[in-house]
C-alpha cells in the first residue's frame, strides 16, 4: 500500500517534472462531415503525435503552451497547421489538396520524399487498384495502369510467368527485368531456367520456350500490397544499386493501424473461359499431293476431300474447360500508437483453363511496427508462401498445336484404351502426342516454399540524426519435377523420364544509411540533407537436380523407380556479392527549387578485380515555377506546375563465372573434360548506362486536370553481351564480353482529369501514352546481328537485331528480289526463289505507341472502374498460322485446287534489264503440297502492324452505405464486386491473341514478345466477391 | 562539417572491414571445375579423347561417303552426292576440331610449362599436331596462330593462315614434342590414369610423333621447291623411327558398355551409329578381288570387316544411289564389322599404315624392292591387326608373289592396301586426292551416282575441299578465304598442286 502510494506520488512528481502539459482532443472530417481514421496529428518540432481513430477522434497530451502547433496532416489532403491557443478540443475539417504539393511517394530504400522535390519521373498504383484486377500475379495487375512499362504475360494459366520492363530494353542479352523491392528489401524475381535440370546434360533437353515457371514476385499476395511505385529510369538506382538498372518495383505493404482492432475479409470466386480457338478446315483429308494417305505418321492434310457424312469431332473445343478459381483473404490489424501490427492470411485455389493445371497458393504474412522510445523505432515482417503450381508444356511440345493437328476425325478426348493404356488415332504413332494425353498423365508441377524476413531499425538520436539499418532474408525453395510418362511420344523409348531439380534460394541484404539533416539557412530558405550509407548483397543459388528413366513400378513418380543405370545428376551453385557504398544530398529553395546529387560506388564479385569497383553518380533539379510571385495570380487556373531534369548512371555487372569458361564432362568421349562453350572473358569491365530525363507535371483547374510530361534518352555502352556467338575458329561458340551500343528513347504522357465531380456523381480519368524507339548502336567485330537462340523458335524468324536497326526486330530471310523489289521467280518451277544469304531484319515487334485509359465513375456508392489498353503498331509472328498453313490445316489451303501465279518476275537473266519476264507459271498446289512453303515462307506470316483494344478489366461494386452499417452493429465495411478481366479484344491480328510471348521471362534481352507458336489466348474471366471489415 | 567527414569515414570502414578483398572470391564454379584449378595430368585424357572421339570423328563421319566407305540408305546423301550440307558449310568437323579438341591441347601446353612438366608439353603438341593436320587436309588455309591458346584473351575475328604455314607448324610442333620427350619432368603422364593412348610411356609416345610426321611429309609428295620440297629420304627416316608394330597402334579401345560414349562411335549404340547405314559397293567389291586379278581372290578381310546382309552375302550399296527401292536386308549393314562394334576401336595411326608410307616413299625414290618388302609388312600388320589366321594371310601373301611380284608391284598397289588398312580413318581422303581419284589407282572408283552437277559438271571433276563452316561466314568474314562452294569444293588444296 505504502509502495503504491509512493508511485503515484512519484508519478505525480515527475508530471510535475514536466508538467506544463494538458490533454488536447478532436475530430478530423472531410467535407461531407464524414470521419477521416488514420490522420495523423501531431505537435510542431516534438515528438508527440497520434493519429486518429475509426471515429475520426484523436487524443493527446500537449505542452501547455499557447503558442505550441497543432499539425494534422494526411496524404491527399492539405496540411494544416493550428495554434493550440487556450482551446483544448479542435474539430479539424480537411480541405482535399488540390495542388499535389504535399503529395509524397516511396522511393529508393523505402525513403518516403515529395513528390515535388523529384528530379524524374514517378508512378505510383494503389494496392487496391492492383487487387481489384483479381490477379494472382500482381504483375498483370500493373498492365496499362504506368507509362513506359510493359507487361508481358507469356499466357492466361495459373502460375505463368510474366516479364515486365520498364522503357525499353537496357541489355541485348541480360535481364531487363526491373528490381522488386519490399518495405525497402530487394526480393528475388527470377524464372527458373531450364538450364539447371540433369537432363539438359543428357540430350533429352527441354528448353525455355516449352515450359514456362512462374517470375517469382508473383509470391506477393496483392492484398497485402499498399502502393506500388514504379522507379523508371537509373535514378532509382543510385541507392539500390546496379540491381535497379533496369528500373525497381517498388512496394509498400499494409501495415497496422492504431485503434481498435480490424477484421477484414474478402472473398472471390471466378471462372476463367476460352472463347477463341483457330479456326482449321474440315475439307481435306490426311494425305499429300492431292491423293489421300491416312497413314500413322500422317498429319499432313493434303489428300483428297472427305466422304460425305464424315463424323467431325471438335477436339479443340472439348479440351479446354472452364476454369473455376476461388480465393479468400483475411487480415486482422490493430495496434497502439507506439506499437501496429497486421497479420494476414490468403488462400487461392485456381484452376486453368487447360485441365490439370492449376496454382494453390497459400501466403501468411506479418508486419510489426514498433516505437521503442523516443529513438527507436522497429518495423519487422516476416512472411511464408506456399506455391504448387501444376502447368502444361508450351509452343511445339504444348497441347494446342497438337490438337489442331489430331484428325479431326477422331475423338483426342478419348485418349486411353479400355484397357487403360494410351490410346491413339493409328497404330501408336509419334507424330503427335494426344493432348488429352499429355496433360493427364505428363506431370509439370513446381513446388515453391518461400521465407522473406525483413527487419527494418530506425534510431534518431538528435533531431538532425537518424540512422536506419536494415536486414533482409530471402529464402525460398522450389521443388520442379517433370515427369514424361512411360507411354508419352517423349518418354517412351526411355521407359519414361524423371526430372526433378530443387533450387534453393537464399538472398541476403545489408543496408544502412545515416541521414544528417542540417540547420536551415537562409531564413529557412534552404534545407538540406545528406543521406550517406553502404550496403551489402549476398546472393546464393543452388540447384540439384536428378533424373532417371526407366519406371519401374508403374505410376509412381520418383528417381527412385528409375533404372538405376540411367541416373543423372547435374549441381549448381551460383554466388554473387555485391557491396556499395552511396552518399546522396537533398537540397532546396524556397519550396522552389530541388536539387539532388547521388553518388555511388558497387564492387561487384562477377567481374575481374581489376575492373570490379565503380563509380556512378546522378543528378536530379526540380523547379515548381508556380511558385513564382508572378504566376501566383492565376492558381485557380495554373495550381501547380513543375519542371524537372535529371541525368544519371548507372553501371551492370555480369553474370557470375563469366570470366573464366569451366569444364564439363563429355558425353561423346570415354572420360576426361573439355570446355563448355563460352570461352574466357578476362577483361571484362561494366556496362555503363547514361540517362537524360527532361519532365513538365501541370496541375490545372484546382487540381482537375494533371499532366505530367516526359521524355527520356539512354545509352548503354560496352555492353555486357552474354552468349555472343563467336566464329568456331576462336576455340569457343559462345563469349560473354562488352560489346556494342544501344540506345533507348521515348516520350512518356500521364493525364488525371476529373470532368464531373458532385456530390453523387464523379468521373475520374487515368490515361497514359507511351512510345519508344531504340536502336542496335554497334556490335563487335564482323557480328552484323545479334539473337537470342531462345526466340528462334520456330522457321527461319527469330528476334534478332541488327547493327543500326531498333532492338525489338524479327530477322529472317526475304525473298530474291530484283533492282525493282520484285520478286524473283524460278524460271523452272515457277516458286519465287528464298535468299538464303543472309538473315535481314523482316519486322519490328516495337509499336507506334500504348496507350491506358482507367475510367472510375462513382454514383453514391456505386462505381465502376474500367481499363482499356490501347496499342497501334508492332507486329507479330503468327507461327501458328504457317504450322498450319504448311500442315494443310489452314483455312487459307482450301483453295488448293485452283492453280495459282505467284507475283514476280522470272529470273531469266532478264530480270534487271528494263523488261523483265513477268511471272506465268502457273503452280498447281493440290498435287504439288509442299509447294505451300515455298509461296509461303515463314517471314510471310509476320503480320504487320498490328492494333489492339483490349478490356484488361472492368470492375463494378457497391459499398454498403454508414447507415446500413451501423444498423449491423458489428460491420465497419462490406462492398460486394463484380470483375470481368480480359473480356473484350478488337483487333486486325488474324490469330488468337496478339499479346503472345513465345518464351518465358526467363529469357533475356528483347524478350519474346510478338511470337505467337500454339500460345493460349488469354481466357476472359469474371469474379464476384465481396469485402467486409469488422 | 567534421562530423560529417567522421560519419562517412565510418560509414566506409563499416563496409570495407566487414568486405577485405576475398570477399569477392566467389567467382569461379565450386560445381564445375575451372582452367586455373586443374593440373595438366587431370586434363590429358580429356585432350585425348576429344581428339579422337570429337575430331576424328567428326573428320571421319563427314568423308565416309566421300571416301565411298559406306553409303547411306537415302539417295543423293550429302557427302557421297557432294550436295546440300557440303555447299552450304553445314559441315562440322570445324567445330569439333577447333571448339572441343584444339582448346585441351592448348591447356596441355600451357600446363606443362605452368608446372615445368615438358612430356605434358609434348603431348598438347603431338596431339595439335595431328588435329591441324586433320583439319588442313579437309579444307587448306584454317585459323592456327589466334585461336585459343590459354592465357590471351580470345581473339574474335581470328585471321587464316596459309596451309603451307600449318603444314610448317605441324612439323615443328612434332619435332619440339620429341625433344621434350627426352626431357625430364616432375609429373608422369599417367600418374592419374589420364594417358589412355600410351599409360605414360615416352618411347611410344616418340614413335606416335614420328609416325604423324612421316604421314604429314609424305603428303607432299606434288611439292618440288622450298622448305617443304618432298623428301622421301626424310619420310623413311621418320618411318623407321614412328610405330614399329602393332602393339605400338595409337588407339582409343571402347568398352562396348551401357553408356553411350562407352561404345565405338559408329557401332550399333554409338552416338554415330546412324551415320554409316551400309557399305558401299565399292569398298566391297575391293575387297572380293584386292588384288584385283583376272580371277577373284577374296580378301580375308571381307567378312571380318563387312558384316553379312540379312539375306545373305556381302553386298554394298552404290554411293549416291540410296537403297532405291531395294531391301535393306540385301545389303551388308555398315554397323557390327570389325571397325564398327560396340567395343571397337578407332584407330589414330597404325603400323600398317607407317609401312605403307614407308613403301610409297621408297617406291618414288626409286627402291622398288624396298616399298615392296614394306608393302607386305603393312598387309601383314593389318590382318594380324584384324585377326586373319597366320595360314590365310600366308596364303594372300604368297598369291602376292605369285601374281603381282615385285616387277608388278606399284603405287596402286600400295594405295589399296592403305585404303583396306584406313577404314574409318579420315587419311583416306588426302590419299584419294593425291591420287587424283584415279581409278587407275582405285580400281573400280567411280563418280558416286546422283552427283551435284551444277558444281561436278564433268566426269573428271571431284571433289578437292570442304567449305569453312557457316559460323565463319557470318562472323569472321573478313578473314575467311574465298567460300563459295564452285570455288572451294573444286580448288585442289596446296599440297596437291604440283610446284
Amino acid at each position: 500500500m505504502k509502495k503504491r502510494l509512493l508511485l503515484i506520488l512519484l508519478c505525480f512528481l515527475g508530471m510535475q517534472a514536466f508538467a506544463q502539459e494538458r490533454m488536447v482532443t478532436g475530430k478530423v472530417i472531410d467535407k461531407e462531415g464524414i470521419p477521416v481514421a488514420g490522420v495523423s496529428v501531431y505537435i510542431k518540432n516534438t515528438n508527440k503525435g497520434t493519429v486518429t481513430d475509426m471515429d475520426g477522434k484523436f487524443a493527446l497530451n500537449a505542452p501547455d503552451n499557447s503558442e505550441a502547433i497543432l499539425v494534422i496532416s494526411s496524404l491527399g489532403f492539405d496540411t494544416q497547421e493550428l495554434t493550440l491557443g487556450t482551446k483544448n478540443t479542435f474539430n479539424v475539417t480537411l480541405v482535399e489538396n488540390l495542388e499535389g504539393l504535399d503529395e509524397v511517394v516511396v522511393t529508393a530504400l523505402g525513403i518516403k520524399r515529395e513528390k515535388k522535390a523529384l528530379g524524374y519521373s514517378v508512378t505510383e498504383v494503389k494496392g487496391a487498384a492492383i487487387a481489384e484486377t483479381q490477379r494472382e500475379n500482381f504483375v498483370n495487375g500493373l498492365a496499362g495502369r504506368v507509362a513506359g512499362v510493359e507487361v508481358n504475360s507469356t499466357s492466361g494459366l495459373p502460375g505463368a510467368s510474366s516479364s515486365i520492363v520498364i522503357r525499353g530494353i537496357s541489355s541485348l542479352s541480360g535481364s531487363n527485368q526491373p528490381l522488386f523491392v519490399v518495405d525497402g528489401l530487394p526480393i528475388s524475381n527470377s524464372t527458373t531456367s531450364t538450364s539447371i535440370f540433369a537432363s539438359s546434360v543428357s540430350g533429352t533437353s527441354f528448353e525455355n520456350r516449352g515450359v514456362d515457371f512462374t517470375n517469382r514476385a508473383a509470391d506477393i499476395n496483392p492484398e497485402d500490397i499498399e502502393s506500388v511505385t514504379i522507379l523508371k529510369g537509373p535514378e532509382a538506382a543510385a541507392l539500390y544499386g546496379i540491381e535497379a538498372a533496369s528500373g525497381a518495383v517498388v512496394i509498400t505493404t499494409k501495415r497496422g493501424k492504431a485503434g481498435k482492432a480490424r477484421i477484414d475479409y474478402s472473398n472471390s470466386f471466378r471462372v476463367d473461359r476460352i472463347v477463341e480457338y483457330p479456326d482449321i478446315q474440315q475439307t481435306y483429308d490426311r494425305g499429300a499431293n492431292g491423293y489421300t494417305n491416312e497413314g500413322n505418321e500422317e498429319l499432313y492434310y493434303f489428300g483428297e476431300p472427305y466422304a460425305e457424312g464424315t463424323q467431325f469431332y471438335d477436339n479443340v473445343k472439348n479440351f479446354f474447360q472452364d476454369a473455376y478459381t476461388q480465393k479468400h483473404n483475411i487480415s486482422f490489424s490493430g495496434g497502439s500508437e507506439k506499437s501496429q501490427y497486421r497479420i494476414s492470411a490468403s488462400h487461392t485455389d485456381a484452376e486453368g483453363f487447360v485441365p490439370t493445371t492449376g496454382l494453390e497458393k497459400l501466403n501468411l504474412s506479418s508486419a510489426i511496427t514498433a516505437e521503442f522510445n523516443d529513438f527507436l523505432s522497429a518495423d519487422v515482417t516476416f512472411d511464408y508462401t506456399r506455391s504448387d503450381n501444376d502447368q502444361t508444356f508450351r509452343g511445339s511440345g504444348g497441347p494446342l498445336l497438337h490438337l489442331l493437328l489430331w484428325p479431326s476425325t477422331d475423338d483426342a478426348s478419348n485418349y486411353l484404351t479400355p484397357g487403360g493404356t494410351r490410346r491413339d488415332y493409328a497404330d501408336y504413332s509419334n507424330a503427335v502426342e494426344n493432348p488429352f494425353f499429355n496433360v493427364n498423365k505428363n506431370i509439370f508441377n513446381s513446388l515453391t516454399d518461400r521465407y522473406k524476413l525483413n527487419t527494418q531499425l530506425t534510431a534518431s538520436p538528435l533531431k538532425w540524426l537518424k540512422f536506419v539499418g536494415q536486414v533482409g532474408v530471402d529464402y525460398f525453395t522450389t521443388k520442379n519435377t517433370i515427369v514424361r510418362h512411360p507411354e508419352s511420344n517423349t518418354g517412351k523409348d526411355y521407359g519414361g523420364i524423371f526430372d526433378q531439380a530443387l533450387v534453393t534460394t537464399r538472398n541476403l541484404t545489408f543496408q544502412y544509411y545515416t541521414q544528417i539533416t542540417p540547420p536551415k539557412l537562409f531564413n529557412d530558405k534552404i534545407t538540406t540533407d545528406i543521406k550517406i550509407g553502404s550496403a551489402v548483397y549476398d546472393y546464393n543459388t543452388f540447384s540439384a537436380a536428378a533424373g532417371g528413366q526407366d519406371f519401374q513400378a508403374p505410376d509412381l513418380w520418383s528417381i527412385n523407380n528409375t533404372d538405376l543405370a540411367t541416373h543423372r545428376a547435374f549441381n549448381n551453385l551460383t554466388e554473387r556479392r555485391l557491396v556499395g557504398a552511396f552518399a546522396s544530398l537533398n537540397a532546396s529553395y524556397d519550396n522552389m527549387l530541388y536539387l539532388t546529387l547521388t553518388g555511388r560506388n558497387d564492387w561487384s564479385s562477377t567481374l575481374p578485380k581489376k575492373n570490379n569497383s565503380f563509380f556512378y553518380p546522378s543528378a536530379g533539379l526540380s523547379f515548381i515555377f508556380t511558385e513564382l510571385e508572378a504566376l501566383k495570380g492565376i492558381k485557380d487556373v495554373l495550381s501547380y506546375g513543375k519542371l524537372r531534369a535529371s541525368v544519371a548512371q548507372v553501371g551492370k555487372d555480369a553474370r557470375p563465372y563469366s570470366i573464366r569458361p569451366f569444364y564439363t564432362n563429355s558425353l561423346t568421349t570415354g572420360g576426361g573434360f573439355r570446355y563448355g562453350f563460352t570461352g574466357p572473358s578476362l577483361d571484362l569491365k561494366p556496362e555503363m548506362t547514361t540517362s537524360y530525363e527532361y519532365g513538365i507535371e501541370l496541375k490545372l483547374f484546382k487540381n482537375r486536370l494533371g499532366i505530367d510530361a516526359t521524355y527520356f534518352n539512354k545509352k548503354s555502352v560496352d555492353q555486357i553481351v552474354q552468349n555472343l556467338r563467336l566464329s568456331y575458329a576462336t576455340g569457343f561458340v559462345l563469349m560473354t564480353f562488352n560489346a556494342g551500343e544501344i540506345q533507348n528513347e521515348g516520350i512518356e504522357l500521364q493525364l488525371n482529369a476529373t470532368p464531373i465531380e458532385t456530390d453523387n456523381f464523379s468521373w475520374d480519368i487515368l490515361a497514359n501514352y507511351t512510345k519508344n524507339w531504340s536502336e542496335l548502336v554497334s556490335l563487335p567485330g564482323d557480328v552484323s546481328e545479334f539473337y537470342n537462340s531462345d526466340t528462334w523458335l520456330y522457321g527461319n524468324v527469330r528476334v534478332g537485331s541488327r547493327v543500326g536497326g531498333s532492338l525489338t526486330t524479327f530477322t529472317g530471310y526475304d525473298f530474291e528480289r530484283n533492282e525493282q523489289g520484285e520478286v524473283l521467280i524460278n524460271p523452272s518451277n515457277g516458286l519465287p526463289i528464298l535468299d538464303t544469304s543472309e538473315w535481314i531484319v523482316v519486322g519490328d515487334r516495337n509499336p507506334d505507341f500504348t496507350m491506358g485509359l482507367t475510367n472510375t465513375f462513382r454514383y453514391k456508392d456505386f462505381s465502376l472502374n474500367f481499363l482499356l489498353d490501347f496499342r497501334v503498331g508492332g507486329d507479330v509472328y503468327n507461327a501458328t498460322e504457317h504450322y498450319l498453313t504448311t500442315r494443310g490445316l489452314s483455312k487459307r489451303t482450301l483453295d488448293r485446287e485452283t492453280p495459282r501465279i505467284v507475283t514476280g518476275v522470272l529470273k531469266d537473266g532478264n530480270e534487271n534489264t528494263g523488261t523483265p519476264t513477268d511471272n506465268n507459271i502457273p503452280i498447281d498446289l493440290y498435287r504439288n503440297s509442299s509447294y505451300w512453303s515455298s509461296i509461303y515462307p515463314h517471314q510471310s506470316f509476320i503480320e504487320k502492324d498490328i492494333n489492339w483494344v483490349r478490356l484488361r478489366d472492368v470492375t463494378f461494386s457497391y459499398n454498403f452505405p454508414g447507415s446500413v452499417l451501423e444498423r449491423t452493429k458489428f460491420l465497419r465495411t462490406a462492398s460486394v464486386f463484380v470483375t470481368g478481366t480480359d473480356l473484350f479484344l478488337l483487333t486486325n491480328y488474324s490469330g488468337l491473341d496478339p499479346v503472345a510471348n513465345g518464351n518465358s521471362a526467363a529469357v533475356g534481352g528483347a524478350g519474346g514478345a510478338g511470337l505467337d507458336y500454339g500460345n493460349f489466348p488469354l481466357p476472359r474471366g469474371l469474379n464476384i466477391g465481396m469485402r467486409v471489415g469488422f | 562539417m567534421k562530423l560529417y567527414k567522421y560519419l562517412f569515414a565510418i560509414s566506409i570502414i563499416a563496409f570495407t572491414t566487414s568486405c577485405s578483398e576475398d570477399y569477392f572470391d566467389v567467382n569461379g564454379s565450386v560445381t564445375a571445375p575451372t582452367t586455373t584449378s586443374l593440373a595438366p595430368q587431370y586434363r590429358i585424357q580429356g585432350a585425348i579423347e576429344n581428339t579422337v572421339a570429337t575430331a576424328q570423328y567428326r573428320g571421319a563421319r563427314e568423308v565416309l561417303g566421300v571416301v565411298q566407305y559406306g553409303s547411306q540408305n537415302t539417295a543423293a546423301y550429302y557427302s557421297e552426292s557432294w550436295n546440300t550440307f557440303l555447299t552450304t558449310g553445314s559441315y562440322f568437323l570445324w567445330q569439333n576440331a577447333y571448339v572441343y579438341a584444339l582448346p585441351n591441347t592448348a591447356d596441355l601446353i600451357y600446363l606443362g610449362k605452368q608446372y615445368n612438366a615438358p612430356n605434358y608439353e609434348a603431348v598438347g603438341k603431338i596431339l595439335r599436331a595431328y588435329i591441324l593436320g586433320m583439319t588442313t587436309d579437309q579444307y587448306g588455309d584454317i585459323v592456327l596462330d589466334e585461336t585459343y591458346d590459354s592465357e590471351s584473351s580470345l581473339n574474335i575475328t581470328p585471321k587464316f593462315q596459309t596451309q603451307q604455314e600449318v603444314y610448317s607448324r605441324i612439323i615443328q610442333l612434332l619435332d619440339e614434342a620429341i625433344v621434350q620427350l627426352d626431357e625430364a619432368s616432375p609429373i608422369g603422364l599417367n600418374d592419374e590414369g589420364g594417358d589412355v593412348l600410351y599409360g605414360g610411356d615416352h618411347e611410344k609416345w616418340k614413335k606416335f610423333a614420328y609416325s604423324i610426321k612421316a604421314r604429314y611429309l609424305n603428303h607432299l609428295n606434288k611439292k618440288s621447291s622450298g622448305e617443304l620440297a618432298y623428301n622421301p629420304q626424310a619420310i623413311i627416316e621418320a618411318a623407321e623411327k614412328g610405330i614399329s608394330s602393332n602393339d605400338l597402334n595409337a588407339l582409343i579401345q571402347y568398352g562396348g558398355g551401357e553408356m553411350e560414349n562407352d561404345n565405338q562411335p559408329f557401332s550399333e549404340s554409338g552416338y554415330g551409329s546412324s551415320r554409316f547405314d551400309y557399305f558401299s559397293d565399292f569398298f566391297v567389291e575391293l575387297l572380293k578381288n584386292s588384288l584385283d586379278l583376272e580371277t577373284p581372290y577374296e580378301d580375308p578381310r571381307l567378312t571380318i570387316i563387312v558384316p553379312e546382309a540379312v539375306n545373305g552375302g556381302y553386298h554394298g550399296v552404290v554411293t549416291g544411289r540410296g537403297l532405291n527401292g531395294e531391301s535393306g536386308d540385301d545389303f551388308s549393314l555398315g554397323n557390327g564389322g570389325f571397325y564398327t562394334q560396340p567395343n571397337s576401336s578407332t584407330y589414330m595411326m597404325t603400323f600398317s599404315e607407317v609401312k605403307f608410307i614407308e613403301a610409297e616413299a621408297k617406291f618414288r625414290s626409286g627402291d622398288k624392292s624396298g616399298a615392296y618388302a614394306d608393302y607386305k609388312i603393312g598387309i601383314r600388320a593389318d590382318m594380324e591387326k584384324l585377326g586373319v589366321g597366320s595360314d590365310e594371310i600366308n596364303a594372300y601373301i604368297q598369291k602376292i608373289d605369285a601374281t603381282i611380284g615385285e616387277s608388278n608391284f606399284g603405287l596402286s598397289e600400295i594405295m589399296i592396301q592403305k585404303y583396306i588398312a584406313n577404314v574409318l580413318n579420315p587419311e583416306t581422303w588426302v590419299d584419294m586426292r593425291r591420287m587424283d581419284y584415279s581409278s587407275d589407282i582405285y580400281p573400280g572408283l567411280k563418280r558416286p551416282e546422283n552427283v551435284n552437277l551444277s558444281i561436278f559438271p564433268n566426269d573428271n571433276d571431284w571433289i578437292q575441299a570442304m567449305m569453312y563452316e557457316y559460323n565463319e561466314e557470318d562472323r569472321n568474314y573478313e578473314n575467311m578465304p574465298n567460300n563459295d562452294p564452285y570455288i572451294r569444293l573444286t580448288t585442289p588444296l596446296w599440297w596437291n598442286v604440283a610446284d
